[in-house]
This record gives structure tokens, C-alpha cells and sequence, in this order.
């Protein structure tokens, strides 16, 4: 019978091998929480950026000296995390977060205790409203770095709408000691509080990020919803005042921006970017290269001041 | 065959370490997340909502224009609104789609059939077909919103539009056509780009006055071409002031009278889309909801019982979200969200913001509960335009709809997070949070357009609610609930308020069921949604309630009354001052 050569031995140890295999299975697929799949960067033909060239005027020409430069970055210094911020800040700015992601995914296969990787990757998902993942990647990122800009704001903000009101208070509340800063995470605070029925303590908060910027219409909204809960109608009134006031302000302000000229802000975008990619070629010895890439960082500069070129059409979708 | 006991025993051991294999890559290929860049997949609740698209058996023709060609004028994203509601008082629920028009620069396309609005008659078993022409209804101008409401009082549903131009007002002739009364009545306007608009008894004094948004001080001759990121792209309502809403009061002999800085309209201007009305405060009269697009807050007019208005949306909790930031408001929708008994507001956004939900409070106090309530879910890379909120599984729950959809066709091209043609959102009401139940209910696998207006109302008479869905540039959407052919087991109640003293449609009128141990609440609106109109007549979902005790209405300008013997299950007439329920032409056939 078929039946007799399969020995119960060999079935149990083709069991066990089973079992051993579904567990590296469900491991690796498990991985990507921490370490996320690798994707493969497409081949380019690479250039230098021509650092003589006459400036592009036009937001396109600006995007693809930008590309120039990325490729040439990460191709020559690939294990630095700051080629892979670079090239990921200006696929972001081209609206492709996918790549962005990518190549942050891509390096942290290599380089898994980048802070700064967990911390796109986060900031990435907030953006396209995963925020339990968002939450997930930030906490890592705040882990190997504390200190990268307000992480504890975007984790604050991440959990509080990840509904974890509890963690995300927890987060927020070293900011109540931070005299300097921090009105951000303040008002986060307040928010988590609010939704906690701490209305005293969220009155605080808001209190303490007005106090730090006096400006923050939000926080004032905040002020005026926490004073409403607890009964004090005519403080409330009071904060909703000052919330219209600035709220004309702001308004003044956003008309301001509307005529902000689109490639003005690129070239600027790309002179900083040059001064970064100067400071990676630096950090690897490469002092003539670096010189290279800040001339012409500095030359795209020059054509950001107003008068090098007119504004073109005007920016933004006027909201 | 025989097997001996190890043998037995190691083929089991197997069989379940297989199992445990295909479970455990089950389970942890599900579980990991996403690698970012991919668009998000819904979290489907174990949703019993399923719609079906119905649109192909419908026999629906209408395709909608918004007369582009590729120079992006403001007004083509705008274009329209959508209308449910009985023209001919056969009791069948009939559709109006608004149309855009040609602008300059668009191919002009096929001139013997130029862009009309079609006004589609239902046949019943889910059959509609166009009758435009034949109820005189030729209308070719640019369309951005619909409102329907009785302002003769003779019984049949008048047709109010907002366009880019002149305002339009089809006057009911009640033997299945209209004419065209903009003139008589006095309502053009001047040439505006309009928006929402909303029937209400202003003054309680028996007859529908009328609130018309308008957006911005947009013309084809101020027109401004935008980028962003190199790309073209659309002005927006920063580029333009606003122009104040319009408030024309009815003068009860066929004209109405533009009565908007009398009635303290225009103290304030905002670029106005979605409108509303609800008594917010309870006091007995109507109060009017504006969504502002991005700019001034939304307005909220307080009514004085008279017909004048003063407005107090940043005093009442609803002018901006909780972050106090402006909501590029789109749709209006108004409704007890949280089965309290009190009318609670929704708006949709502009993404990547959340639409807002403002929980009334009572002493006409709101707060934004969009985070406690989760009604946001799903929502985030979408702009988010017409909406209902409406009991699809009639669990007693009101759930939503929010039509989805860009408004660049290019955005792909400079934003990865989003798209010009989405699928549409049905989050479930689960016990007061909010659950994106559209994966569930069908809407991942019907074709993604780029929806604009929503109208959800009960459009083949059996016992639940069905939705249209005006698409940009396509054709409409018809969803077909299955809820009933599906074993539905909840119990319902659809109510066709009539008045007498009151405005013959009973718009304003406040109806309060009660069943058991529960209260549904639910008030006549005329305009809701994005710049649409929708369910006149009142669906109750009754959940496993087996009869009502009663219903109560508080008529605008009147009392209240109490109606007993109300039947379950049934489209029910409800008519001031005789205290008896009775049932409707056309009620669907009870259980």
C-alpha cells in the first residue's frame, strides 16, 4: 500500500519542517513593521549637474535640474541617509510619496536604525491619513532619536487621532515644562484633553500655547471650547474674539500668499538642496565635488531674489 | 484503505500543521500594514448595508458636462447638485440632474442635442425615463444647484435652480409639466455663480420663502488661470471675493420678494456651496446652515421666529472645525446622528481634511465629535462633496453617504495620496462611531467617478433608501439598496408630512417618533446635501421595533400634534389638524 513507505517518523519531521517554515513565513511576513520590503531603484543614466548653466526660469526646468541633482547624489553617495532625505524630500515635493517612501523603504533595509527613515515613512502615512501606521513608525523613530523636529507633536497628534487619546496625553505633556516651545504640542494637549473631559486641564494647555505664541488662532478656538465646557460663557466669548481678530488676520495673510510666484519658492527649495547635497559630498571627502554643487547652490540662490525674474502665473488652486 | 494508529496519528499532525500554516500566513499577510505610497484599503465593518449599481437597468441617459476645455474656469468643478423628489404625485420618487453648459473654448460637440438638465420620471420597478421636453423643461443653462418645494401651495412640487447666471424658478402646472416662472416670480438674481439653496417658512406665516447661496465674484471675463506645482490647475474661492447669499421672501401671489439685507443676509459674505435648514436651537422656527468653501467660516443664520436673521455660527460651535480651522465646506447635511433627539450637522471637506460632524448639545450649542465619533473614517485623501445622512439597514442608526471625488483631473500628476475619480464612503452609525462599511456594501466594485451631488431617498418603494449619485463629466450612479431582498428584518416608517396652516409639504415641520423605549427625530428639509435636494418624505429606520406609539409634529407656525395608529412598515400621510394617520398614494406594500 501507497501508505507504507511514509513512516510516521517521516511525517512528523516533515511536520516539524513545516512548522518551522510557516513560522520563517510569518516572520518575514511580519518584518515589513519594522523593516519594510525592498524596492528597487530604476536604473538612470547619471549626470553631474552642470554648475555654469543659465538658471531655469519655468517650475518644470527647476523640477528636472532638481531630478539631476538626486541622481547624481544618491548614486554617488548611497549609504548616506542624507542622499536618501534629499532624494526623497524633492520626489515629496513632486507630489510622488510613493517614491519618496520607497526610498526610505530601501534604506532602511540597510539601515534600519535610521531615525530620520521611521520619521519620513511617518510623516508620509500622516499624510495620506494612516495614521495607526503613522503612530507605529513615528514611536520608532522617536526611540533612536528624541530629538528629531516636534516628533512628539506628530506622534502626539498621530495617536490622538488614532483614538489612543490616553498615550497620545501621555506624549503631549512633557511640553507643559518646555518654557520655550512647544505651543504645538500644547495645543495637541489641549485637544487630548478635551477629549478626555479634562476640560481644566485642557484650558491649561491652550492657555500655555497661547502663552508661547500668542498668534495660534487654533489654540484660542481651543481656549474658547474648554472655557464654553466649563461654564465661564463670558471668557469664552472673550477667546472667541480674539479667535475672529486673528482669523482676519490670517485671512489678509493667506490673500498674500495666493500671489506667492511658484518658482520663485522652487528655486529656493533647489538652492537649499544644493547646499545639502554639497555638505553629503563634504561628509565623504569629496571636497572638489562639494564646491561644485554649493557654486551652483549658490548660484540658484541669486536667481531666487525677486528681482532675477518676473512672477509667472500664480500658484496654489486659490484655497 | 486502512491506516495503523501512528500512521493515523502523523497524517493528522499533518493535516494540522498545514492548516496552522495557511492560518498563520492568513492572518500575518493580512496584518501587516501597507507599504506606504499605496492608496489606503477601507476597514469594512460586517456591514448587512449592500447596494448594487443599478444605473444600466435604470434606463437613465443623462450624461453630465461641465463644458471643459482644458482652460479650467471656476465653475466646472462646481457643476451640480442633484434632486430626488415626486413631480407628479403618483407617488414615485422622480429625479432631476442638473447639467453644465458649454464654455468658451469646449468642442461644441453634437448642436442638434446641445447639454440639457434632464428631469427623469419613475415608471416604477426601478425604471426611469427622461421626460424633459415633454414636461417643458428645456433648460440649458450652466446648473449648480436644485431645490424642490410647493411656493404655490397647489400640491405639486415647484422646481427652484442655481446656475452659473441667472437663477431659475419651473413653476409645477400639476398635470405633469411646468413653466418657467423666473420672471413672474422675480428670482433671476442677476448673473451669480450660484450654489445651494433651501425652501423654508421664514416668517411661519404658511408659505415657503427661499434661501439661495452664491459663491464667488467669479465671470468668464475675470477669469484666472492657475498652476500648482507646474501643473494646471483650478482658482479656487480665495481668487475671487464673495458674494453674499440671497434671501427672497415669499409674497404669497406668485412673486417673491429679494428681501436679504431686511432679513440680515447679507451682514456677512462667504463663498457659500451646501445649504441646510434645522431649528438648531429648538425654539420653533427655521434656522438656515451655509458651508462656506475654505473661507468666512460657515454661517449660521439664527431665525428670530419672524424672519429675520442674525448669525451665530462661531457662538454656536459650528462655524470651524475643532482646530479652529476653516472646513472647505462642500455638502450640508443635517440629522440626529447620535439618536438623542436633537438635530445634529455634517459637512464635507476639502481633502486632505476631514468632513465634520458637529454634535448638537442642546441651548443651540454644537461641538465638532468628528474624532469621537469617527465620522471622518476613510475620508482623509478624498474631497468629499454631496452627502446624506440617512438608516440604509433601518437599525434606528443614521448612517452616511459622502460622494467623493477631485476636483483637478490632473491631480494624480502632482499628488500621489489621491485621485481625480474615487469610490464613494458609507460609513455605518455602530452604535454611535462610525464604521467605513464601504468595502462591504459594494462600493469598492461599482466603476469610480467623479462624484459631485447625492440624493437618497426610497426609489423603488420597498422599505429602504436608495441613492443617485450625479457624476462630473459621466454618467449618474444608481445604487440600489438591497437591504429588503436581502432578508432585511428591521422595520421602517416613511412619513409624507401635509399641511395645512403650515407650508403644504410641512418643510420645517419637526416629527418625533416614538417606539418602545426609543425617539426618532427628523425634520421636512427642502435643500440638503451638495446644492441637491432629497428626502422630503421622512424615513424612519425602527430597528427590531414591532409598532409605534405615536408621532408627534411640531408644525412651523402651528402647534404640535400627536398622531396614534401609526402602521409599521408603510408610507404613511400625516396631515395637520386631523390627528389621523392615513395611508399615501403609492405606499409600499406593507409587510
Amino acid at each position: 500500500m501507497a501508505w507504507r513507505w511514509i513512516s510516521w517518523r517521516w511525517m512528523a519531521a516533515t511536520g516539524a519542517a513545516i512548522v518551522i517554515a510557516a513560522t520563517g513565513v510569518a516572520v518575514t511576513l511580519a518584518r515589513p513593521r519594522s523593516t519594510p520590503p525592498a524596492v528597487a531603484a530604476p536604473a538612470k543614466v547619471v549626470r553631474f549637474p552642470t554648475p555654469s548653466a543659465a538658471v531655469p526660469e519655468g517650475y518644470a526646468g527647476l523640477v528636472e535640474e532638481a531630478q539631476t541633482l538626486v541622481d547624481w547624489i544618491v548614486a554617488r553617495h548611497p549609504s548616506r541617509p542624507q542622499s536618501t532625505a534629499l532624494a526623497a524630500t524633492i520626489a515629496a515635493e513632486r507630489g510622488d510619496q510613493e517614491t519618496a517612501a520607497a526610498l526610505w523603504q530601501t534604506h532602511l533595509e540597510r539601515h534600519p536604525e535610521t531615525a530620520e527613515g521611521w520619521y519620513r515613512l511617518g510623516l508620509y502615512a500622516v499624510k495620506e491619513g494612516r495614521d495607526a501606521e503613522a503612530a507605529e513608525w513615528l514611536e520608532r523613530a522617536r526611540r533612536l532619536d528624541p530629538s528629531l523636529p516636534d516628533i512628539q507633536g506628530h506622534l502626539g497628534r498621530c495617536l490622538l487621532k488614532s483614538d489612543r487619546v490616553d498615550e497620545a496625553a501621555e506624549v503631549l505633556e512633557p511640553a507643559i515644562g518646555d518654557d520655550r516651545g512647544g505651543a504645538v504640542r500644547l495645543f495637541h494637549l489641549g485637544h487630548a484633553r478635551l477629549r478626555q473631559e479634562k476640560n481644566t486641564e485642557a484650558r491649561a494647555a491652550f492657555q500655555g500655547a497661547i502663552d508661547r505664541a500668542a498668534s495660534y488662532t487654533g489654540a484660542w478656538y481651543g481656549l474658547a471650547t474648554a472655557l464654553a465646557r466649563l461654564g465661564l460663557a463670558d471668557d469664552a466669548e472673550r477667546a472667541r474674539a480674539e479667535f475672529r481678530r486673528l482669523k482676519a488676520e490670517d485671512a489678509e495673510n493667506a490673500a498674500k500668499n495666493l500671489s506667492r510666484d511658484e518658482s520663485a519658492r522652487m528655486r529656493r527649495l533647489l538652492a537649499g538642496w544644493y547646499a545639502a547635497a554639497g555638505r553629503i559630498a563634504a561628509l565623504d571627502g569629496d571636497t572638489q565635488e562639494a564646491k561644485a554643487l554649493l557654486s551652483r547652490g549658490a548660484a540658484v540662490e541669486q536667481a531666487a531674489l525677486p528681482s532675477a525674474a518676473p512672477p509667472s502665473t500664480a500658484a496654489g488652486d486659490g484655497r | 484503505m486502512v491506516l495503523s494508529s501512528p500512521h493515523r496519528l502523523a497524517l493528522s499532525f499533518g493535516v494540522i500543521v498545514l492548516v496552522l500554516v495557511l492560518v498563520l500566513v492568513l492572518v500575518l499577510g493580512c496584518g501587516q500594514p501597507r507599504p506606504p505610497g499605496t492608496p489606503p484599503r477601507a476597514t469594512s465593518a460586517a456591514a448587512p448595508i449592500r447596494f448594487v449599481d443599478a444605473t444600466e437597468a435604470s434606463g437613465i441617459g443623462f450624461i453630465h458636462t461641465d463644458g471643459s476645455s482644458g482652460r479650467r474656469y471656476l465653475v466646472e468643478p462646481l457643476s451640480a447638485g442633484v434632486a430626488t423628489f415626486d413631480y407628479d404625485g403618483d407617488g414615485r420618487i422622480d429625479l432631476y440632474f442638473p447639467n453644465g453648459a458649454l464654455l468658451p473654448g469646449a468642442e461644441p460637440g453634437d448642436a442638434e442635442s446641445p447639454p440639457r438638465h434632464a428631469l427623469c420620471r419613475n415608471l416604477g420597478a426601478g425604471v426611469f425615463r427622461d421626460v424633459s421636453l415633454a414636461a417643458g423643461i428645456d433648460c440649458r443653462d450652466y446648473g449648480l444647484g436644485v431645490v424642490a418645494g410647493d411656493v404655490d401651495e397647489d400640491g405639486f412640487a415647484d422646481l427652484f435652480l442655481t446656475t452659473f447666471g441667472a437663477k431659475r424658478l419651473f413653476r409645477n402646472l400639476g398635470d405633469g409639466t411646468f413653466v418657467d416662472a423666473t420672471e413672474s416670480a422675480g428670482v433671476a438674481d442677476g448673473e451669480k455663480v450660484g450654489a445651494g439653496a433651501t425652501f423654508l417658512d421664514a416668517d411661519g406665516d404658511g408659505d415657503l420663502d427661499l434661501y439661495a447661496a452664491n459663491y464667488v465674484r467669479f465671470t468668464l471675463e475675470n477669469h484666472r488661470p492657475r498652476s500648482f506645482k507646474g501643473f494646471p490647475a483650478y482658482a479656487g474661492p480665495r481668487d475671487y471675493p464673495p458674494w453674499p447669499d440671497t434671501f427672497f421672501r415669499n409674497a404669497g401671489d406668485g412673486r417673491f420678494v429679494e428681501a436679504s439685507v431686511e432679513a440680515g443676509i447679507t451682514a456677512v459674505a462667504g463663498p457659500g456651496m451646501g445649504v441646510v435648514c434645522l431649528d438648531h436651537d429648538d425654539d420653533g422656527d427655521t434656522d438656515i446652515y451655509v458651508g462656506n468653501d475654505a473661507l468666512e467660516g460657515n454661517f449660521l443664520f439664527e431665525n428670530d421666529g419672524r424672519g429675520s436673521f442674525r448669525e451665530t455660527a462661531l457662538s454656536a460651535g459650528v462655524a470651524v472645525n475643532r482646530f479652529g480651522a476653516e472646513i472647505g465646506s462642500m455638502g450640508t447635511e443635517a440629522g440626529d446622528a447620535d439618536g438623542d433627539g436633537r438635530i445634529d450637522l455634517f459637512v464635507t471637506d476639502f481633502q486632505p481634511d476631514l468632513p465634520v460632524l458637529f454634535r448638537n448639545l442642546g441651548r443651540g450649542q454644537f461641538e465638532d465629535a468628528t474624532a469621537a465619533t469617527a465620522a471622518g473614517s476613510g475620508a482623509w485623501q478624498f474631497v468629499t462633496w454631496g452627502t446624506a445622512m440617512a438608516d440604509f439597514d433601518n437599525d434606528g442608526r443614521r448612517d452616511l453617504f459622502l460622494a467623493c471625488g477631485h476636483l483637478n483631473d490632473n491631480v494624480e500628476a502632482f499628488d500621489d495620496t489621491t485621485a481625480y475619480r474615487n469610490h464613494n464612503l458609507l460609513l455605518r452609525n455602530v452604535g454611535g462611531r462610525f464604521v467605513d462599511a464601504s468595502a462591504a456594501a459594494g462600493l469598492h466594485d461599482i466603476p469610480r467617478h467623479a462624484a459631485r451631488g447625492v440624493a437618497c431617498d426610497d426609489l423603488d418603494d420597498d422599505g429602504d433608501l436608495d441613492v443617485v449619485i450625479l457624476n462630473s463629466r459621466e454618467a449618474p450612479t444608481l445604487l440600489r439598496n438591497l437591504d429588503r431582498e436581502r432578508g432585511g428584518s428591521n422595520h421602517w416608517c416613511q412619513v409624507r408630512v401635509r399641511g395645512r396652516q403650515g407650508n403644504r409639504d410641512g418643510v420645517g415641520a419637526k416629527v418625533i417618533l416614538h417606539a418602545g423605549d426609543e425617539t426618532f427625530v427628523d425634520e421636512v428639509h427642502a435643500g440638503r446635501g451638495y446644492q441637491g435636494h432629497f428626502g422630503t418624505r421622512l424615513h424612519f429606520g425602527l430597528g427590531g421595533h414591532p409598532a409605534i406609539d405615536r408621532i408627534e409634529i411640531r408644525w412651523i407656525g402651528g402647534g404640535t400634534e400627536t398622531f396614534t395608529d401609526v402602521p409599521i412598515d408603510r408610507l404613511t400621510e400625516l396631515t395637520e389638524g386631523n390627528g389621523q394617520a392615513v395611508a399615501a398614494p403609492g405606499s409600499p406594500p406593507g409587510p
